[in-house]
């Protein structure tokens, strides 16, 4: 048996794992366009410190490859796939034969369409390579422009502000972290940074990048932003977030999506080609609907659930949640499900258990269908698995308002 | 494979393997001593009881075979040891991001936000693998013992009754 793996993070590599677990003798071949072995990619903004070192990025031992038999062919990037030959092609010119592909060539950040990206000093932050270029300009003192107030934005901001860099963050909505907190959880985040020093902006963008010329390069300078004002800056990231990787399956009969469409078994529309992680548009826990949800322990589930259905061993994928941990000065916030709900249907409860601490539980029906934890998150792996399970609440409903199940406290 | 188990019938709910863990978890390794010098330790069991209060249940990592704090681990500390069956974390790797946090359903992987490590039961495996929770039950309610052998114990237990005309 010949297994093929577009892409070696997690997806890939928990893929890569699982398959040799239940097929000792096929042949596991994984191709990937970074020249690395698996990192971890949500460790690159830890990495902009200058605290952590390259063998602490890794997220498997040096002897993993050669130890499970996986054969790592780094430095390539898939450019098409034959389906009817069961080929995969790469920029480098080999061609790889499959009897089961999986694709897990993830997401690449959205750079916006002004004047200026190209220039040198506008990054990313996707990849580790992105991380050394920022970190090989990241000196205390100078000055960087966080755009986007998402997730990626705030840990790259936070990592910089850490470094000794003075730090502004241009967030086009009134809110950060729009996608993962209320405005209330997120007024405590904001309020906890800009504390430290960052400066927000919020309801602007950017307009143009500055450059300047120096030694035949154009070098940033500066952003200038929708409001008119000129925000220097020596770094500037790019924080609009990700779009799936998938031009390589243009004219395959691959049907996508977003991403590329797979169903329960993580199977895409031509059989044995499967998907998993960031790229692949799969059923959400509690929508029922295909989404992405974009995060490391989404793509490492599915991973290991492609690679039994690979190998062999059938199994199907419970589904995807949103969820997110951030940990900012100490103060840890978790959140998960569909933590923004609004309207008739939920019922939002938001409670201010002690100084710092805030929750918000939405509730559908008798069950708990998303959650914010600010501060004191010990237990929310609980409220976690109670969505994820669906569990009818019955009196816990009331007790959990309170914040204990039972006898058990959660907070 | 040995795994901790609990009577929950013996339970008396004393708390003496939470002390325990503290202890053993401690630089000094002594409770006392632990707390007089100031030294806040992170346990990693907690006595749960029920509604009721006729239940109680030492709850610590239950070291699942498909553990999902692995799979939420984006730095790759967190891993499922196939030679002890355990879920261990390589504090060097840590960061503290609390995923693991996020996902156990137990809830019983502990924050220790001084060192930013993830904090679980490793069943005392660096101390001998010798855990200080059973050792510390004064009614022999924690148990760590081969599954094949606590089985055999339970079905003699039932079979002993049954005859006996206690249990249908």
């Amino acid at each position: 048996m010949r297994y093929v793996i577009i892409g070696n993070s997690a997806a890939g590599v928990f893929a890569a794992e699982t398959i040799r677990g239940l097929d000792k003798s096929g042949q596991i071949e994984v191709v990937s366009n970074e020249r690395y072995p698996a990192y971890a990619r949500c460790l690159t903004s830890y990495y902009l410190t200058g605290q952590m070192s390259d063998e602490q990025m890794m997220i498997r031992d040096a002897d993993f490859y050669d130890r499970s038999n996986i054969i790592l062919n780094s430095g390539q990037k898939v450019t098409g796939l034959d389906t009817a030959a069961s080929k995969v092609f790469t920029d480098t010119g080999h061609v790889y034969h499959y009897n089961k592909l999986l694709i897990a060539s993830g997401a690449s950040p959205v750079m916006p369409d002004i004047p200026g990206v190209g220039m040198k000093g506008v990054f990313g932050l996707r990849t580790l390579d992105d991380a050394k270029e920022i970190a090989a300009s990241a000196r205390q003192g100078r000055h960087a422009v966080v755009m986007g107030g998402g997730l990626v934005s705030l840990k790259a901001a936070y990592a910089l502000m850490k470094a000794g860099l003075s730090v502004t963050c241009i967030v086009s909505s009134g809110q950060i972290l729009s996608q993962m907190l209320d405005r209330e959880a997120a007024r405590i985040l904001g309020d906890l940074l800009t504390g430290h020093g960052l400066d927000i902006r919020f309801y602007t963008d950017a307009a143009e990048i500055i450059g300047e010329e120096i030694a035949g390069e154009t070098v940033a300078r500066g952003v200038r932003l929708t409001s008119g004002e000129t925000v220097p800056a020596d770094i500037i990231i790019i924080g609009k977030g990700v779009t799936p990787n998938t031009g390589f399956v243009a004219g395959s009969g691959i049907e996508t999506d977003r991403g590329i469409l797979v169903n329960d078994y993580l199977e895409t529309t031509v059989p044995d080609i499967y998907a998993a992680g960031d790229v692949a548009q799969s059923v959400d826990i509690l929508t029922g609907q295909r989404t992405i949800n974009a995060i490391w322990p989404n793509a490492a589930e599915q991973g290991t659930v492609a690679g039994r259905n690979m190998a062999g061993s059938p199994a199907v994928y419970q589904g995807s949640m949103s969820m997110n941990s951030a940990d900012f000065f100490g103060l840890s916030t978790i959140a998960a499900g569909n933590p923004r709900a609004e309207g008739d249907e939920y019922e939002v409860v938001r409670l201010f258990p002690g100084p710092g601490l805030y929750r918000r539980l939405v509730f559908r029906g008798d069950r708990l269908v998303g959650y914010i934890m600010v501060g004191n998150t010990g237990r929310a792996g609980i409220l976690t698995s109670l969505i994820r399970e669906r569990v009818p609440l019955g009196t816990a409903r009331d007790e959990l308002k309170q914040g204990r199940i039972g006898q058990r406290i959660l907070w | 494979m040995r795994q901790i188990l609990v009577k929950t019938e013996r339970c008396l709910g004393c708390k003496s393997c939470e002390l325990a863990c503290s202890a053993i978890h401690s630089g000094s390794k002594d409770f006392l001593a632990a707390v007089l010098g100031g030294e806040r330790s992170v346990r990693r069991v907690t006595v749960e009881t029920n509604r009721e209060n006729t239940v109680n249940i030492p709850v610590q990592c239950r070291q699942c075979r498909e553990p999902k704090c692995v799979s939420a681990c984006m730095t790759g500390a967190m891993y499922l040891d196939e030679a002890t069956g355990l879920v261990l974390n390589r504090e060097e790797k840590c960061v503290g991001c609390w995923m693991c946090v996020m996902v156990c359903p137990y809830g019983v992987i502990v924050p220790n936000e001084e060192e930013k490590k993830a904090v679980k039961c490793d069943q005392c495996l660096s101390g001998g693998h010798d855990p200080a929770c059973v050792k510390a039950c004064p009614t022999g309610a924690i148990e760590f013992i081969e599954i094949s052998q606590f089985d055999k114990k339970r079905k003699q237990e039932f079979l002993t009754k049954f005859i006996a005309g206690e249990e249908a």
